[in-house]
């Protein structure tokens, strides 16, 4: 669990990371106002922020505005640390769906049980829309494939590296620790994939990349598995095919774009289209 | 619809002489530029002149015509690339005749398009190249 401590007296800081590093186990990062606050939270993942509201420059009340109009950010959770008591405050923070509340001054064990009782889970990190389809496999920049069939594995590296290095993996475990090795862009993920299952698997990429992007690309054969994908936190599906033009077409969207026309098309895919339309 | 021609996109096009043809080239982003040029045979910018003017064209209607042309596809081609945040710079039409037709040269898949269309009537052929360079490939 990483968390972020949103609090302007180091003295509580101190204390609350303590509790959480050595209780529970967790990574903390600290932060001195809201300000730098919302800064480290849209550069780096948190599972957790923990934040007191009576802060200089931008209050803790601001700062949780802010994350629920925030798209990536909204569903963070969030427990206030402070010491304000007011029922009407209370109902507020409510109302922005706080995950919990703890009371300064703050006392070690109610803390630690307190937090461990909130049963949070690491949140899956999609990052924004628009790095995750930047990111390709090229000559330069390898990809990962997962997959328990040997022949598809075989397929797959022989068209696949017509475009680009590609480092296979018999498991899910085996690609977890390749990519933590080595880190790619994407990882595609088949079937068979062993003991681990697509979504630990996936949550282990994204833990492993940290404030990285992956893009992690599911191999499906329909429809249902498609949805099933977005549902474990793929970012893309590819269609499941041996027949090397339909792989190709499909593998396309991966490939880092070369060529004028590419280019174009990564601009503007539409462009053709509208050429099409300017004289019809 | 060109210039009052009912026009078609044409899937499996055969050969061309191209009469004439106007070329614009659009600068996208400072990235690449596309060379967009209208090809057109005799037959289409004298059915197109026939519908505007009403009379047999001049040599100089013809020219005017088919730099009109370009100019209007490189309109729509501009204003698709600003309504996708996509800023554009534009060339003035260069347009050239044939003295004797020239057959239409196909366009490499890696380096740009070409659409063929033609009139519904008359089955009249024109056509749109799109070359593509990149920019900072010189």
């Amino acid at each position: 669990m990483n968390v972020l401590i949103c609090d302007d007296d180091a003295s509580t800081r101190f204390v609350l990371r303590r509790i959480l590093a050595q209780n529970l186990g967790w990574n903390v990062v600290e932060s001195g106002d809201g300000v730098d606050a919302l800064a480290q939270l849209s550069r780096r993942r948190f599972d957790l922020l923990l934040l007191d509201l009576e802060m200089p420059a931008l209050s803790g009340f601001e700062v949780l505005e802010v994350l629920r109009e925030s798209e990536s950010l909204r569903e963070i959770p969030v427990v206030i640390v402070s010491q304000e008591r007011r029922p009407e405050v209370i109902m507020r923070l409510r109302e922005q769906h706080v995950a919990g509340y703890l009371l300064k001054p703050i006392h070690a064990e109610q803390v630690a049980d307190r937090l461990a009782n909130l049963r949070l889970k690491p949140r899956v990190h999609t990052g924004p829309r628009g790095d995750i389809s930047n990111l390709h496999l090229s000559r330069g920049a390898p990809s990962i494939l997962v997959d328990g069939n040997l022949d598809y594995r075989q397929f797959f590296l022989a068209e696949a590296e017509r475009f680009g290095p590609v480092r296979v993996a018999e498991s899910a475990a085996s690609a977890v620790a390749q990519f933590r090795k080595s880190p790619v862009d994407v990882v595609f993920i088949g079937t068979q994939l062993g003991v681990m299952n697509v979504e630990t698997m996936v949550r282990k990429l994204r833990e492993a990349a940290g404030d990285r992007p992956v893009r992690v690309v599911c191999i499906v054969n329909d429809a249902k598995a498609k949805e099933e994908a977005a549902r474990l936190g793929c970012d893309d599906t590819m269609a499941r095919t041996m027949v090397p033009s339909v792989f190709t077409s499909e593998f396309r969207r991966f490939v880092k774009p070369s060529g004028p026309v590419a280019v174009l098309q990564q601009m503007l895919p539409e462009f053709k289209n509208a050429a099409m339309r300017s004289i019809d | 619809m060109m210039l009052g021609a009912e026009t078609e996109l044409l899937q499996e096009p055969g050969t061309m002489s191209v009469a004439l043809q106007s070329t614009i080239t659009i600068e996208l982003d400072e990235r690449v530029a596309v060379a967009a040029t209208v090809h057109v045979t005799e037959a289409f910018v004298d059915e197109v002149n026939g519908i505007l003017l009403g009379h047999d064209s001049t040599d100089a209607e013809r020219l005017a015509t088919t730099a009109e042309m370009v100019s209007r596809v490189v309109r729509r081609l501009r204003a698709h690339a600003s309504e996708n945040g996509c800023q554009s710079v534009c060339t003035l039409p260069a347009t050239i005749t044939h003295g004797t037709f020239q057959l239409l040269e196909a366009v490499g898949e890696d380096c740009g398009f070409l659409l063929w269309f033609r009139r519904r009537e008359s089955k009249a052929l024109c056509a749109l190249s799109l070359v593509v360079t990149l920019l900072d490939e010189g």
